[in-house]
């Protein structure tokens, strides 16, 4: 059967995913590029959005400033 | 003596667990040509999973003189299952059922000016299976 084969880019985060099958049956699809089904994209995991959110502050690297390190002298 | 401590070992990606509820965005070929999908995936069991997918897919191209547009719009649904993580590659074996609406138009101008046009809509009923 046909495969969809992904990769977690961070923990608890967005997950890299490729779908790769065949169409068949009487729909257009079926008949172009030989019923190639193939896509390719991003999964999030929608359980915790909190950690979501989490990861994607480790994928950009952004890191919350602490309270009294901003402006002082 | 002093105490042994173990070192912690980094998160590693790939390795958590497959979630209840997923949505994606694909981009590729969903039907008769290149297009984005929008996904959405629930998990009643670990391994185990239902998923519904809405694409759409467009092309133009240049024929016989003409400029023909062909566009689609596919929706449907799919099995899941998640086989266990292999160096936090995830394989899922996927079976999919969908419809789809085609359209075809084809515009040419001809030596007297005027502009021909063809169309043809088309639906129906495909699967898709991997390979």
């Amino acid at each position: 059967m046909g495969p969809m084969i992904e990769r977690a880019i961070v923990k608890n985060g967005p997950r890299l995913a490729v779908r790769i099958g065949r169409n068949f049956g009487k729909g257009p699809a079926s008949q172009n590029a030989d019923g190639l089904y193939a896509v390719a994209g991003v999964i999030l995991p929608l359980d915790h959005p909190v950690q979501l959110a989490r990861s994607f502050r480790r994928l950009t690297g952004w890191k919350p400033a602490e309270p009294g390190s901003a402006g002082g002298h | 003596m002093a105490p042994r401590v173990r070192a912690q070992a980094p998160a590693a990606t790939g390795t958590d667990k497959i979630s209840f509820v997923r949505a994606g965005v694909f981009l590729g070929r969903s039907g008769s040509a290149i297009g984005p999908t929008l996904y959405v995936e629930v998990n009643p069991l670990r391994w185990l999973g239902v998923c519904a997918v809405a694409a759409q897919s467009q092309s133009t191209s240049s024929e016989a003189g003409g400029v023909a547009d062909d566009w689609d719009f596919s929706s449907g649904f799919c099995v899941t299952a998640h086989a266990p993580a292999m160096k936090g590659f995830v394989i899922s074996p996927f079976a999919q059922v969908g419809y789809q609406n085609n359209h075809e138009r084809f515009a040419m101008r001809l030596a007297d000016g005027d502009l021909y046009r063809d169309g043809d809509n088309e639906h129906g009923g495909n699967g898709s299976w991997g390979r």
